[in-house]
């Protein structure tokens, strides 16, 4: 939703490390970070804040990572890839490594995924030999004819 | 012999006796040096102020508290309702920390164990936390690492962080927390 970006974030883990020179902070051991109805479940998670204490960069390494967000229309959108980067400024998720979209019952796959957040806008490609260098996605009329509703 | 010398002999050994009884008992009652250095403070102060420099002249600490005990022989002070203040010494400048706690304890040059409502804020702008608090912290002042096993508390710009078991380096200013930390954001 619109709303989780002005939301506080929290992260819950096994174990918490910050370096506190470099404005760094890992957490790691099931980790859960959540922001309104987002959540990223993952091994480890790095944050990084700028000098002003803003959050600069939310990088989360798993096997694999899961992602899931409530969008405006109702339908939940769920991932899952090796690793996630958000960065807020730039309104830009980046899911790496066999990266795979549900929403609904459509679904994309690829190497890398983006998904900008402000424009609900997603771009994947694949730069690697799996799936001889092409991005996979499935669309469900369904999910369209209701949209049109 | 007579009856007056065997008394004076008798009278003799009497006085030498009694004599040495009291040197006896003198010594039973009186402790030695060492028992004092190890249960009689070498000192105690009330409103105590110090402050401690370094090699080259650099304050690194200032330290205050209503009452104090010192003990030589363990080099141990005791204290209650300390203010400390530590000096940490940067390329960029000075960063002064200000500790308080209900009690403490330190040997001195070598650690440092604080008791009850222990605060630590910054005395400087744009500090990475703005307030930290537990109930207890150990400060090795040889590693310059502090320990709190119990719950802590960190509050910094739009951030707020809890959990317990944390290690901090002061050097390296790394510190890890290993009991349910909770960190949460306010973008």
């Amino acid at each position: 939703l619109e709303s989780d970006y002005s939301k506080p974030v929290n992260v819950l883990s096994v174990e918490q490390f910050a370096d506190l020179k470099a404005n760094k902070v890992i957490f790691s051991g099931n980790v859960v970070a959540t922001q309104g109805t987002m959540k990223i479940t993952a091994d480890k998670v790095e944050i990084t804040r700028d000098d002003e204490g803003k959050l600069k960069m939310v990088t989360a390494y798993g096997s694999p990572t899961t992602f899931e967000q409530m969008m405006e229309n109702g339908k939940p959108i769920h991932s899952r890839s090796a690793t996630i980067n958000y960065e807020p400024n730039k309104n830009l998720i980046v899911l790496t490594g066999k990266a795979t979209v549900w929403q609904g019952e459509s679904r994309m796959v690829g190497e890398r995924i983006e998904y900008n957040v402000k424009t609900q806008t997603m771009r994947a490609n694949n730069k690697t030999k799996s799936q001889g260098g092409r991005v996979s996605s499935t669309f469900i009329p369904s999910d369209f004819q209701q949209q049109k509703k | 012999m007579s009856v007056t010398s065997r008394s004076l002999i008798l009278s003799f050994i009497l006085i030498g006796c009694a004599f040495i009884l009291y040197r006896i008992s003198s010594n039973i009652d009186k402790p030695s040096n060492n028992d004092i250095l190890n249960e009689y403070p070498t000192f105690t102060a009330v409103n105590f102020d110090a402050d401690s420099f370094d090699k080259e002249g650099l304050l690194t600490y200032s330290f205050k508290a209503d009452d104090v005990i010192y003990y030589k022989k363990q080099d141990l002070l005791n204290f209650s309702n300390p203010l400390g203040i530590y000096y940490d010494h940067q390329k960029t400048g000075v960063e002064p920390w200000q500790i308080t706690a209900n009690d403490g304890s330190m040997i001195l040059n070598k650690e440092v164990e604080l008791d009850g409502n222990v605060v630590v804020v910054p005395l400087f702008t744009d500090a990475p936390i703005t307030e930290f608090t537990t109930g207890f912290m150990h400060f090795d002042m040889i590693k310059n690492v502090i320990t709190a096993p119990g719950k802590v508390n960190i509050k910094g710009t739009n951030f707020t962080n809890t959990g317990s078991n944390l290690v901090g380096n002061l050097t390296t200013k790394e510190c890890t927390i290993s009991g349910d930390p909770h960190a949460h954001y306010i973008p």
